[in-house]
């Protein structure tokens, strides 16, 4: 854990349902966190994925957001992205110049425990830049064995025009 | 934990704008013991009221604090955080505080953040995992 290196990697491209928050405060973090757990619980979501596999991303949502309210700021805005194999987490905030910076030999009681954390329920990872602004992304799995996440190959299909 | 018989000390919650929760001391069953359940989401907005009302649970606490976390529905890098400044802080010293963590809301992130060897956390189901190792995937 102690040699995570969170890597400097564009935002994939993926096709999906999206959900945007701005989180002006980590008190709307906690009450979109709530939100989104109530939306992923609903029946029509719940059997494309694990109870587990959202647990995971409401931990990634709580950690990412908090990171980017505490350390980025600016304007921050959520991005999920719902796809066959899980979902695509997004968080963006207006400060390009502080990297993302896992906790090396911190003291715990300090904090610094969120990224180590989104790193071991993700499949993969990253962040990118643009001008004034910075995103930190992770793709999660659905928990779901691909068969069962994928039932209909039309579901690939792009989006209507 | 549930359904002690101790008694009530105090009540705290959070205001209206904050993550809900909710932590209740109750002495006992021993001497210089004291019980706090805590209940609902603990996460980074919760975090200053948490680490005030566990530190006001300590001190009510001549010898042992038992921070019984069963009723638990969010548990974020940010309670762990709190656990681990309250094992370590200063009026801690001479007092053990031991934590009981019994379902996989809870047990999850105290394994993600390899701390379990920091606290003294009792009611985890199963071996816990080495440090460093990956835990198995979520839902295999």
């Amino acid at each position: 854990m102690s040699t995570l290196v969170w890597p400097s990697a564009a935002v994939p491209t993926e096709d999906g349902d999206v959900w945007r928050w701005e989180l002006p405060t980590v008190h709307d973090a906690s009450r979109v966190r709530m939100d989104l757990r109530a939306r992923l619980a609903h029946p029509s979501l719940a059997s494309r994925s694990t109870e587990d596999s959202r647990e995971g991303l409401l931990l990634v949502f709580e950690e990412l957001s908090s990171n980017a309210l505490r350390h980025g700021g600016g304007s921050v805005v959520a991005l999920i992205v719902a796809v066959p194999t899980g979902w695509l987490i997004v968080l963006t905030d207006g400060s390009p110049d502080s990297p993302p910076q896992p906790a090396v030999d911190r003291d715990p009681a300090f904090g610094g425990m969120g990224l180590p954390m989104v790193a071991q329920l993700s499949t993969d990872f990253g962040w990118c830049t643009e001008p004034g602004r910075k995103h930190v992304w992770a793709r999660l799995p659905s928990g779901m064995s691909t068969a069962q996440a994928v039932p209909h190959p039309r579901s690939s299909s792009g989006p209507a025009a | 934990m549930n359904g002690w018989n101790g008694v009530l000390i105090s009540t705290l919650g959070t205001t209206s704008d904050a993550a809900p929760f909710e932590v209740t001391l109750v002495d006992g069953p021993e001497d210089g013991q004291v019980v706090a359940q805590v209940r609902g989401e603990l996460d980074a907005a919760a975090n200053p009221l948490l680490q005030r009302s566990l530190l006001r649970a300590l001190r009510q606490a001549a010898r042992l604090l038992t921070v019984d976390l069963s009723g638990v529905t969010f548990f974020g890098s940010a309670g762990v955080t709190a656990l681990v400044w309250l094992s370590q802080h200063p009026e801690a010293a001479g007092k053990h505080v031991r934590v009981v963590a019994t379902s996989r809301v809870v047990t999850g992130p105290l394994e993600l953040t390899g701390l379990l060897d920091r606290l003294d956390v009792q009611g985890m189901p199963g071996p816990a995992p080495r440090p460093g190792e990956r835990p198995a995937a979520p839902g295999s």
